[in-house]
């Protein structure tokens, strides 16, 4: 016991230097002008490498399981500032490419290179992983071992996806993330897990396989698979465009996931654990919508246009018909995953309305939902860690035994549902406003989601929280130091971004002009 | 930065500073040192407050500064910034006045609650949020107040949240204003995409003429009239008005500080102050404005009548509360913006007045709120009698006390408007006031005169200073403020408009007068005869049973206590069959539709495919052979066919 204790403060005592370590590293380098964004792709899978050599008998290993973990995902965060530091915000295009041709053809080679679009995806992963793993720091969870590695993988793919300029190796990292997260979902899941885990598999993988014989056709017809060559010379005929848009639309849907394929998405985060829900609602779901920005849109613009109306209508139906079924849930987890469904629907919205506003307020949303339905899963995760329910009427007056919990949760509601002053509204009232350009019904059904929004939220906090305390929760007990630790970061991040959301929105403004360049818009 | 920054700054910042250091330490602070700390952050506003009369109601100046930017993106700009000019002065004293003297009596009223440092908060954040309201400087930080002063009421209803009715009403009334704020979200998008702009330094210059024109539903519409339609749907979320006013009457499940503050004085008000805020928008709207009139005249008339039957005293009030909100929108229907105002700024005062009084009466009765277990008060409690009386008087119009003022001058306005609309809207008001002063001597005479009602064994003696001395502030309000400060908001010099004329208020204020001549004093009239009918009625020969037993009376009678049915229309037909639809979509469409024949449906494909698949591998080496020519011919016939065409292979 002793000896744990005594563990325990030396990493809280190293645990500062070696985090600096690598970030000071990465820094030193963008000084020297040598490339720094490999590291974001390297550190989360050298910290899983590590942890594949370690033990995991006794506290002591599980002690130092969490720090490697804690360590590489928080040097990743720091290294994501390095990039961010490095950036010059006002250029347009690609920035501190780096190339590493370790295939076999010259045109499958491993190009990484990031813009604003791709940096505040990288900020969010980047502040998310550890915010996850300080979550899951003390779940009962079996194989923490394996469970680590497999956080850490799914960072490493994040970032491949979000740094790789070559089509096919984004590709490859896109369908890569599925396999930890399967693991996620299947190993440490609820009741019904191996259903949950399979059907998460096969479906988003179903999808990918017509998104991968359009790339395969891209290569054949372009001979080149780098993004930035690609938009620059490369403009297929309208008919091959469809086609094309098409098999990515096939992937992007499912992954999104928009309606009428999002039926996957309640059941995998039903029985996902609380680190696999926050992972699968706060990234993997931004995944689909990353990729509409950096492949769809501005490869297949006749094709993205000719399909607008098209998504745009799907998008209002997610939206409204989401939320109806949001309200008739029985279940939180479930509730707020089809939330969550809803609001990517303002996400495919934005896109597909072609204006500055929209897209940007696309890529607010995404962001702002990454945080803000992280922290509701949270939210839900430290009730189930507590009650072992998720169950909405086994809960009721729960304010009473934990009132700092029940404040969170009602601000990362209120958040959700388009609060102004928090993160959500800024996206929310872009979209509504570019949907309104196009057409007015758009911008009224958008908004006929606010009111649901409101309605399936608010009923859920009174049924749960409020009302005269229910027998048998007199005894729980309110928030740790920890879950206040990571429930405040996410509360500042998310007030911060609501009241001054121009530190991310410079970030927007150059790749959404680089997009709208393909439509022959110049500026917003 | 000068002084008046910092004046403008404090005034509205103070109350969020205390209430974040509050909120932050609240359970490590004493009770008494957050009451102290909460009260002193608004009265400091109020304080800081003062300094902005001279330079903007004297001078006629307008304070505008930008304080962060906030949406940025492209060519849009939309900034946290503030804009202060008369009516926004108004109502920045208005609310910081008030608010204050609420917070101190909140200190008496709820002081057995230990939760009071809780609610202490929640007000001061309200406090906030409706400054934030009153001095946005574009309609998206007037819609951040907006929302805010709603999550306050929000909270503050719910505040007893172990009541499941008081979840319940805190529920309805933030969806019910979510309807609202639909529309007002719809109003600024348009708005933007009409006019370029949502600062108010723009709106109030706007000539909107050039609105563009579209075509829907195979007519034109001008986006104006659209535009002005949404905003007045926000306004009527949180005005109350009919239609979207059920939330009011169910809020009084707050405590009854909140009830003045929020339900009576501030919030409610807001949506008055919305349309004074773009009235150049409405003024070119003729259509939304008759809109406006015929919903305020419906409210005014449907909530004078509900309150003649309510026995729970705070929901007369609050019932009385919707109908005056109705007088105001009945004045900004005909343009008479300078007098919805005006009646805004008397009733906050002799609304939060009687709400106060009730409030003490209720603190007194150990929370007590029917009133018939009430009656003979007047001798226990005269002091709380006394200001209820002329909180009382205040409201029906008699001469020299605020309402005679202000209600007068919007019925003049709706005679003198002249059209045949606007004088039906004179006679609905006109028999509004008669009910109002029929029901406000209603709850008077039951709760004050007559015997006690109540169990006898409780003692019941008048309320601590620190609630009767806010109470006595708020009479000075009710006494003089109409009379102080009417030539201020009708006289013929426009001392109040800075931008936005006033000059067809003034000609129709000033026909209105030559108009009705004697008849003028008919609300006087019609007030004292009910008054007299009042009494008669509960004091003197015929009993409240004699007029009941009539079988038409009782029919009109449950009609009212229904409150038009509107209340059961909406639960039994809408959100009852919305919550089963969404059930049923939930689980019928859902689950046994997209998801079965979805993804469910490829999965038993796929393993029914397997299934007779499976039934190819005999483990018969013949059959194999057999296939496994067969496949090869097809293939060299298919190659030599191409071949034959001329193709390759590769």
């Amino acid at each position: 016991m002793t000896m744990n204790l005594s563990m325990h403060k030396a990493y809280k005592f190293v645990l500062p230097i070696l985090l600096v370590f690598p970030a000071l590293g990465a820094y030193t380098f963008g000084l020297l002008n040598i490339p720094v964004l490999n590291f974001l792709l390297v550190l989360p899978i050298v910290g899983a490498i590590v942890l594949t050599f370690m033990g995991e008998e006794g506290d002591d290993a599980k002690d130092r399981i969490r720090f490697v973990a804690i360590w590489s995902s928080g040097a990743t965060f720091l290294i994501s500032l390095v990039v961010v530091e490095n950036f010059d915000f006002n250029t347009r295009g690609m920035q501190l490419q780096e190339i590493y041709s370790i295939w076999l053809r010259h045109d499958l080679i491993f190009h990484l290179g990031v813009d604003g679009l791709s940096l505040v995806f990288i900020l969010l992963t980047s502040i998310l992983t550890p915010l996850c793993i300080m979550a899951c720091w003390k779940a009962k969870h079996g194989q923490l071992r394996l469970l680590m590695i497999c956080i850490l993988l799914i960072e490493g793919c994040l970032m491949g996806v979000f740094t790789s300029l070559n089509l096919l190796v984004f590709y490859i990292f896109f369908e890569a993330v599925l396999i930890p997260m399967f693991l996620l979902i299947g190993v440490w899941g609820g009741e019904h897990r191996k259903y949950a885990a399979y059907k998460f598999f096969l479906y988003t993988f179903l999808g990918s396989i017509l998104m991968f014989l359009s790339i395969l056709y891209i290569l054949d017809q372009a001979k080149s698979l780098t993004l930035p060559i690609l938009f620059n010379s490369t403009r297929f005929p309208l008919e091959v465009q469809k086609y094309l848009w098409l098999g990515f639309f096939a992937s992007f849907a499912v992954k999104l996931p928009m309606w009428p394929f999002h039926t996957w998405l309640p059941d995998a985060h039903v029985e996902a654990p609380t680190i696999g829900s926050m992972f699968l609602a706060g990234i993997l779901l931004k995944l689909a919508g990353y990729g509409f920005l950096r492949t769809s849109l501005p490869l297949f613009p006749d094709a993205s246009l000719y399909f607008a109306p098209f998504v745009q209508w799907l998008s209002v139906i997610a939206i409204v018909y989401t939320s109806i079924v949001a309200l008739g849930q029985k279940d939180i987890k479930k509730l707020i995953a089809y939330a969550s469904v809803a609001h990517m629907g303002y996400v495919t919205l934005g896109l597909f309305t072609f204006m500055g506003d929209g897209i940007t307020g696309s890529i607010y949303q995404m962001l702002s939902h990454g945080f803000i339905s992280a922290a509701l899963f949270f939210c839900v995760g430290v009730l189930y860690e507590r009650t072992g329910s998720k169950k909405i009427e086994y809960f009721q007056g729960v304010l009473k035994v934990m009132p700092r919990f029940g404040a969170y949760f009602l601000f990362f509601s209120l958040a959700s549902i388009g609060f102004p002053g928090l993160s959500g509204f800024i996206g929310e009232f872009l979209v509504i406003f570019s949907a309104y350009s196009v057409n007015g019904f758009l911008a009224a059904g958008a908004s006929l989601g606010v009111v649901l929004g409101a309605a399936y939220m608010l009923w859920l906090y009174g049924r749960t929280m409020m009302g005269p305390l229910k027998k048998g929760l007199e005894t729980l007990h309110d928030l740790d130091r920890r879950e206040q630790v990571v429930m405040g970061i996410f509360g500042i991040l998310i007030l911060l971004l609501g009241v001054y959301p121009k530190v991310i929105l410079e970030f927007i403004d150059m790749p959404v002009m680089d997009i709208l360049k393909q439509y022959e818009i110049e500026g917003f | 930065m000068t002084f008046l920054t910092f004046a403008v700054v404090g005034a509205i910042f103070f109350p969020l500073f205390s209430a974040a250091i509050s909120g932050a330490f609240l359970s490590r602070f004493s009770s008494r040192n957050i009451q102290i700390l909460t009260c002193f952050g608004v009265g400091l506003s109020f304080f800081a407050a003062l300094f902005l009369i001279a330079p903007i109601f004297l001078e006629g100046g307008i304070f505008s500064l930008k304080l962060l930017d906030w949406i940025v993106v492209g060519g849009k700009h939309y900034s946290w910034s503030l804009y202060i000019d008369k009516p926004s002065l108004i109502m920045v004293l208005m609310v910081s006045f008030v608010s204050f003297f609420v917070h101190i009596y909140s200190i008496g009223y709820m002081a057995k609650d230990t939760s009071l440092p809780r609610f202490m908060v929640y007000l001061n954040l309200f406090t906030f949020a409706m400054l934030m309201l009153v001095t946005a400087g574009n309609l998206l930080q007037l819609f951040f107040g907006w929302e805010g002063v709603g999550l306050c009421s929000y909270l503050l209803i719910g505040f007893w949240y172990e009541k499941p009715s008081a979840v319940l009403a805190s529920l309805k009334a933030f969806l019910m204003n979510r309807i609202g704020d639909f529309g007002i979200l719809l109003g600024i998008v348009g708005l933007i995409w009409a006019a370029g702009s949502i600062e108010v330094v723009d709106i109030l210059e706007m000539t909107p003429a050039s609105f563009p024109v579209f075509s829907a539903f195979g007519t034109e519409v001008n986006s104006l009239t659209v535009i002005t339609l949404f905003l007045f749907l926000g306004a009527m979320g949180k005005s109350a008005q009919f239609g979207i006013h059920t939330w009011l009457p169910d809020a009084m499940e707050g405590p009854t500080p909140v009830s003045a503050l929020i339900h009576a004085a501030t919030m409610v008000t807001a949506g008055v102050f919305l349309i004074v805020r773009t009235y150049p928008l409405f003024e070119a709207a003729p259509y939304t404005l008759s809109v406006i009139l015929s919903i305020g005249m419906l409210t005014a008339f449907f909530a004078a009548t509900v309150a003649l039957v309510q026995t729970d005293i705070k929901k007369v009030i609050a019932y009385s509360t919707c109908s005056q909100l109705g007088f105001m929108f009945m004045a900004l229907g005909v343009k008479a913006w300078g007098v919805a105002l005006f009646h805004l700024l008397t009733h906050a005062f002799f609304k939060a007045l009687l709400f106060l009084g009730a409030g003490s009466v209720i603190h007194a009765l150990h929370h007590e709120q029917d009133m018939t277990k009430m009656g003979g008060l007047w001798k226990k409690l005269p002091l709380t009698h006394a200001m209820m009386v002329i909180g009382a008087l205040a409201l029906t119009g008699i001469p020299i006390f605020a309402g005679f003022y202000s209600k007068d001058a919007i019925l003049e306005a709706l005679w003198g408007s002249g059209t045949l609309f606007s004088r039906t809207a004179y006679i609905t008001a006109i028999l509004s006031a008669f009910l109002t002063a029929a029901y406000t001597y209603r709850m008077v005479s039951l709760t004050f005169y007559g015997s006690y009602r109540g169990s006898k064994d409780s003692l019941i003696k008048e309320p601590p200073l620190v609630m009767t001395i806010p109470n006595g502030f708020l009479s000075l309000g009710a006494i003089f403020s109409g009379f102080l400060l009417s030539k201020y908001f009708m006289g013929q010099e426009a001392w109040l408009s800075t931008s936005v004329s006033l000059g067809v208020q003034s000609s129709i204020l000033s026909k209105g007068m030559e108009n009705l001549g004697f008849f003028k004093h008919t609300p006087l009239f019609l007030c004292v005869v009910a008054a007299g009918l009042i009494l008669k009625m509960y004091h003197f020969t015929l009993g409240e049973s004699v007029i009941f037993s009539k079988s038409w009376v009782r029919v009109v009678q449950k009609f009212l206590h229904k409150k038009w049915y509107v209340d059961y229309l909406y639960f039994n037909y809408l959100v009852e069959p919305f919550l089963t639809f969404s059930q049923v979509t939930a689980l019928k469409v859902d689950r046994e539709g997209i998801d079965r024949f979805g993804p469910r449906g490829v999965q038993f494909i796929v393993g029914r495919l397997a299934e007779n698949l499976r039934k190819v591998h005999t483990g018969n080496l013949t059959t194999y052979v057999f296939i496994m020519i067969i496949s090869w011919g097809g293939i060299m016939l298919y190659g030599m066919h191409l071949f034959w065409k001329g193709g390759t292979l590769s």
